[in-house]
């Protein structure tokens, strides 16, 4: 009995003097605390994890930065807290910048950021800054996923051999739907390119299950979802939601052995679940992005701005330059590589304008319900792919702007 | 049961002897120790948990009072946090008195966020309101809460109705009415539902107007202080109940014996109907109290996120009883916010991940214990009152 109370007092006394040792080191260099707030697990093999290695990136690269992250912030995990108090917990911590990544946080941050002037925030995904109606001190930073979707699409054209593929998506909004629409872009472009079959025989179907992840007994279960589209027939799954349930389903599926592949989202090593039936993940890098706001705190050159990074062309998988990568699934063939690189240095060219580029949001592109979206060989605008919407340019103010809608041969519906 | 009960159980005091004190002494002895036995088992449990994860105990208990009580601030949102949970437990504990598993009380606080949400929409927010009623933010905030309370109170009574009439156990009754609840709430609130804001990609409503919004206390901005009243009003009314009305009497009576108790002249359909009418009704303001909280003001994609289920563990925690209800409330609410902190804390100053549903499992770790430990007391040490002595008949009626 007394032994363990010395022990326990020597482990407390250690892990003081730990700490009171280790805070005048860390100090006397250039120290910056950064916030980074999940909706999800921070091991979700997707979206959230995806924003804590970004964290642990700046860790990496910045001398003396310090992230405090809190996972699973939402209502159904966290009860007992808000926003509110987890930005107050962490500017007591010394948090300099926040970065909010859920367009769940996007009201409750701009709410918040005006309590926190000399604090600067990022909702991840947002788009206040882009309107002028966000605080001076809330920005926005989101990658050109419509990218990555096109491979994953492209990716899975290559693949099915029903035409029939499906999409788990979250819920239905500007961004969600962007993604949607272009998986079906990428993937027509390549089943009629690189199949030589008639693209609107390509059949591919979203199901949204109410939010970006499993929440039992308040979303639909994405795992049900999944087995539903592989009972459909459809034999690619891709997945719109923060986690893993399309690639785990496939491979359960797989290994009763059916022929079914899976595309993962968000996170780098999502493929590392079921390797064998992956066919690649189109992943966010937001480890750039986030090094570049921190250094601007620390440094005081900071301002607000609405940013939307895409790849780096010259190697959309360099983690120090590209924002938005694919990484290749076991389950391509070299053939299937060799296809979809020549894809992604077609939309690369595309992108930066070159001649003979491959621009896919170019019309005649009409939506599911008839209106066009973009009139025969018209461009959209970066304001009418954000929005999927033909008004976005011309809006005066968030309002006014349609809802997003699904593309024409998308079988599901934003109602 | 009026005749017998009609009896004053006084008249059994001159009889009392040194014997019998020390008799009932240890017939007391097992009932105290039981709960303490089962904290004391969940909290080693934990701790394990904790040295195992690489954690010191010391260090977590630290955090816990730190997040929870260390300062004013923080002691203001352990009771924002706290008032609805006591709320919903004090509902809870009519129904449990009458023997009734009001499962379906995490719908009954959904229902009642969004009957309040609607009620601030068709007042507050809406140009031209019912009726043509113009209120000031009084009307409007009484208003929501009747809202709140009917919207709670009807969705217990389909519960209830269900039982009585459709011969549905309420635990299956409201597991299904809490997934329907939650599902409404649900198509509210998300993929462009009708009541979320166009343009909007959070899954809530709009912001409640200023004039819908609860007084918050000067200092503290996330506290109401009108959720303190409240709850301390049902308090008072539920100690009323329970130890005054006779209606209380019946409650316990068939939550005893279902059968005796209606054999004996109390109408229990209607007392059931009417004890799970009362606690949706609370559990529906304590609904409004979490989407009207002034960090919130929205009704969200989960407006309860499982309070209710922590109030039916609050509840089976206190024995049902609404005098301990507030304490056992109060260390839960403790226990959910120091253990958010002590998170947190080992991860940010420790490089230590806990596991999220640490405090989740320590909460129903103490419960199971601590209806374990009642349960051995119970096979092993009976207490007189369940054995079939005569002359203890009056203690069977007071119990």
């Amino acid at each position: 009995m007394f032994r363990k109370a010395i022990v326990l007092s020597l482990a407390v006394v250690l892990i003081l003097s730990g700490v009171i040792v280790a805070a005048p080191r860390a100090s006397a260099q250039d120290e910056i605390t950064f916030g980074v707030i999940l909706v999800g697990p921070k091991d979700d093999h997707g979206w959230s994890q995806a924003h804590y290695e970004a964290g642990r990136y700046v860790e990496e690269n910045l001398p003396g930065a310090k992230m405090i992250a809190l996972e699973s912030l939402n209502s159904a995990a966290r009860p007992e807290t808000t926003l509110d108090q987890v930005v107050e917990d962490m500017v007591d911590q010394g948090a300099k910048i926040i970065f909010t990544t859920s367009a769940d946080f996007e009201v409750d941050t701009s709410v918040v950021a005006e309590f926190y002037p000399d604090v600067a925030f990022v909702n991840i995904s947002g788009d206040d800054a882009l309107w002028g109606i966000a605080p001076p001190n809330l920005g926005n930073i989101m990658g050109q996923m419509e990218y990555g979707k096109m491979i994953a699409g492209c990716a899975a054209a290559l693949k099915t051999e029903s035409g029939k593929i499906g999409y788990i998506g979250p819920l239905v909004d500007p961004e969600t739907v962007r993604l949607t629409n272009s998986v079906y872009l990428g993937a027509r472009y390549c089943y009629e390119h690189y199949r030589g079959m008639n693209p609107d025989d390509l059949d591919l179907a979203v199901t949204w299950i109410g939010f970006w992840f499993n929440i039992p007994g308040v979303t639909l279960d994405p795992t049900e979802v999944a087995n539903a589209f592989l009972d459909e027939g459809r034999d690619v799954l891709l997945s719109g939601i923060d986690t893993t349930e399309a690639i785990v389903v496939a491979s359960q599926r797989a290994a009763e052995g059916e022929t079914v592949w899976a595309v993962p989202y968000d996170y780098q090593g999502a493929c590392e679940t079921a390797p064998e039936i992956c066919l690649g993940v189109p992943y966010f890098n937001w480890g750039p992005a986030y090094l570049r706001a921190v250094k601007a705190v620390q440094e005081g050159t900071w301002e607000a701005s609405w940013e939307w990074d895409g790849p780096d062309w010259a190697d959309i998988n360099n983690p120090d330059t590209s924002a938005v990568g694919f990484v290749y699934g076991d389950g391509l063939t070299e053939d299937d590589r060799a296809m979809l690189d020549e894809f992604i240095a077609a939309l690369g060219a595309g992108a930066m304008g070159e001649e003979g580029g491959l621009n896919l949001w170019v019309g005649p592109l009409n939506f599911q319900d008839g209106s066009v979206f973009l009139e025969e060989g018209e461009t959209a605008t970066p304001k009418q792919i954000w929005y999927q919407a033909r008004n976005a340019e011309e809006a005066a103010s968030l309002e006014e702007v349609t809802p997003p809608q699904l593309l024409q041969g998308v079988t599901g519906s934003v109602e | 049961m009026q005749q017998t009960s009609k009896q004053p159980t006084s008249s059994a005091w001159p009889q009392w002897s040194l014997q019998m004190l020390w008799r009932s002494f240890l017939d007391m002895l097992p009932a105290m120790l039981a709960p303490l036995v089962g904290v004391v088992v969940a909290f080693g449990i934990i701790i394990l948990i904790l040295k195992w994860q690489g954690a010191d105990a010391q260090v977590a208990w630290d955090y816990v009072y730190e997040g929870s009580l260390a300062t004013a601030a923080k002691r203001a949102d352990l009771v924002a946090f706290w008032m609805p949970l006591a709320l919903t437990s004090l509902g809870l504990v009519l129904t449990f008195t009458a023997g009734l598993w009001n499962i379906g009380v995490e719908g009954q606080i959904v229902m009642g966020a969004i009957g309040a949400t609607w009620a601030i929409r068709l007042f507050a927010e809406s140009k031209a309101p019912p009726l043509g009623l113009e209120m000031g933010r009084t009307g409007i905030l009484i208003t929501s809460f009747i809202f709140a309370a009917i919207a709670g109170a009807l969705w217990a009574t389909v519960a209830a109705v269900l039982k009585t009439r459709g011969g549905v156990n309420e635990i299956f009754g409201g597991v299904a009415l809490n997934f329907i609840a939650q599902t409404f709430n649900m198509y509210l609130v998300s993929n462009g539902g009708p009541w979320q804001p166009a343009g909007s990609r959070a899954t809530e409503t709009a912001r409640f107007p200023k004039i819908a919004r609860l007084p918050a206390m000067e200092n503290y901005r996330r506290l109401s202080p009108t959720t303190i009243y409240m709850t301390l009003a049902a308090f008072v009314v539920v100690v009323v109940i329970m130890y005054i009305s006779r209606w209380g009497l019946q409650l316990r009576a068939q939550g005893k014996n279902e059968k005796s108790a209606f054999l004996l002249g109390v109408h229990t359909q209607r007392n059931a109907i009417a004890a799970m009418a009362v606690c949706g009704g609370m559990a529906g303001v304590a609904g409004a109290f979490r989407v009207m909280a002034p960090d919130v003001v929205k009704l969200t994609a989960t407006p309860s996120g499982g309070i209710g289920f922590q109030a039916i563990l609050v509840v089976l925690l206190a024995a049902t009883s609404v005098l301990l209800v507030p304490f056992v409330s109060f260390a839960f609410a403790v226990l959910s916010k120091g253990g958010q902190r002590m998170e947190s804390g080992f991860q940010w100053d420790f490089d230590i991940t806990l596991d999220r549903s640490l405090v989740r499992v320590l909460q129903s770790t103490v419960v199971l214990m601590v209806v374990l430990a009642f349960g051995v007391r119970n096979r092993f040490f009976p207490p007189r009152s369940v054995q079939p002595i005569p002359d203890d008949e009056e203690e069977i009626d007071r119990t």
